[in-house]
């Protein structure tokens, strides 16, 4: 289990690094937490026959205020509904990586729409009953953390197999 | 005439991100929430010449829609292309075999879009 926790904290290492990138935030990895609680929170679900869980995100407003002035160049103010709804859409990426990686190991989830929540005093404790990593990144408008609370079954094993469609790729068919 | 391109995401932000490259592109577009939305839209607009369409989507997933779209004949030859974050192998054939013409996985970049609407959109 001690291997699947590494191998799954990689893959969300990655996959944040990478929507990081998609979403223009010019983020680093950091080591250290960043403070709670957070104002907001993005969660999508996830289960399979024998892994399942849920990952959240929260956001600095200022950087999901940053990459949505790109995407509407017209509006003097981003409403907190754009904002959260790219939240919601941070999420739904970063767990959508994790999936093709579990899916090119043999472990298919299915994802439920992201769920998003906007409060005042946020703290993530997690459900304890398996894997609860972490990751925390920075940028130049403020930081982002996510968190993968997970659980898996005795026989869960992670082996290579068909592999994934990776993002930024295309097929087309004729 | 601009061709018209139908976008179903329930993701607002993906949404504005494909309208951005497709006017610039100088592509009309017009949108729908989920793919029940989606499959209304294909009925009532005989203008859209493509669709692009999520996967997972509350009410009507893009899967759901591709099938009702065949299954009810509706416009034959339409191209319709995935564009999602899920990138399995199984996902891509049930798609392919309902009809989709395409799948590119989030984040998309731009140019790569474009190209393939141009591709099957002209």
């Amino acid at each position: 289990m001690e291997d699947i926790e590494q191998t799954l904290r990689d893959w969300l290492q990655e996959a944040c690094d990478g929507v990081s990138e998609a979403f223009l935030m010019d983020a680093a990895s950091l080591t250290e937490p960043q403070q709670e609680p957070f104002e907001n929170l993005a969660v999508v679900g996830f289960t399979g026959d024998n892994f399942r869980g849920s990952l959240g995100v929260s956001a600095d407003w200022r950087l999901l205020q940053n990459f949505l002035k790109q995407l509407h160049p017209d509006k003097p103010e981003i409403p907190h509904g754009m904002m959260l709804d790219t939240l919601g859409e941070i999420a739904n990426q970063v767990l959508g990586r994790l999936k093709n990686s579990l899916s090119s190991h043999g472990v298919d989830v299915t994802m439920t729409p992201p769920t998003v929540i906007r409060g005042l005093r946020i703290v993530i404790d997690g459900t304890r009953q398996g894997f609860f990593l972490r990751q925390d990144l920075d940028s130049p408008f403020g930081p982002l953390s996510a968190w993968l609370d997970a659980k898996g079954t005795e026989d869960l094993v992670l082996k290579p197999t068909e592999q994934s469609t990776e993002e930024g790729e295309m097929l087309l068919f004729f | 005439m601009p061709k018209t391109v139908l976008i179903v995401d329930d993701s607002a932000t993906v949404r504005q991100q494909v309208r951005m490259a497709l006017t610039a592109a100088g592509y009309t577009t017009v949108e729908a929430v989920d793919g029940q939305d989606g499959l209304d839209k294909i009925r009532n607009n005989s203008a859209v010449s493509m669709v692009i369409c999520d996967v997972n989507m509350p009410r009507m997933n893009g899967i759901e829609m591709l099938r009702a779209v065949s299954g009810e004949g509706l416009r034959p030859g339409l191209p319709i292309v995935m564009l999602t974050t899920e990138g399995s192998p199984a996902l891509i054939r049930d798609a392919k075999a309902a009809g989709a013409k395409g799948w590119i996985v989030k984040p998309f970049k731009p140019k790569m879009l474009i190209a393939a609407v141009q591709k099957l959109a002209g």
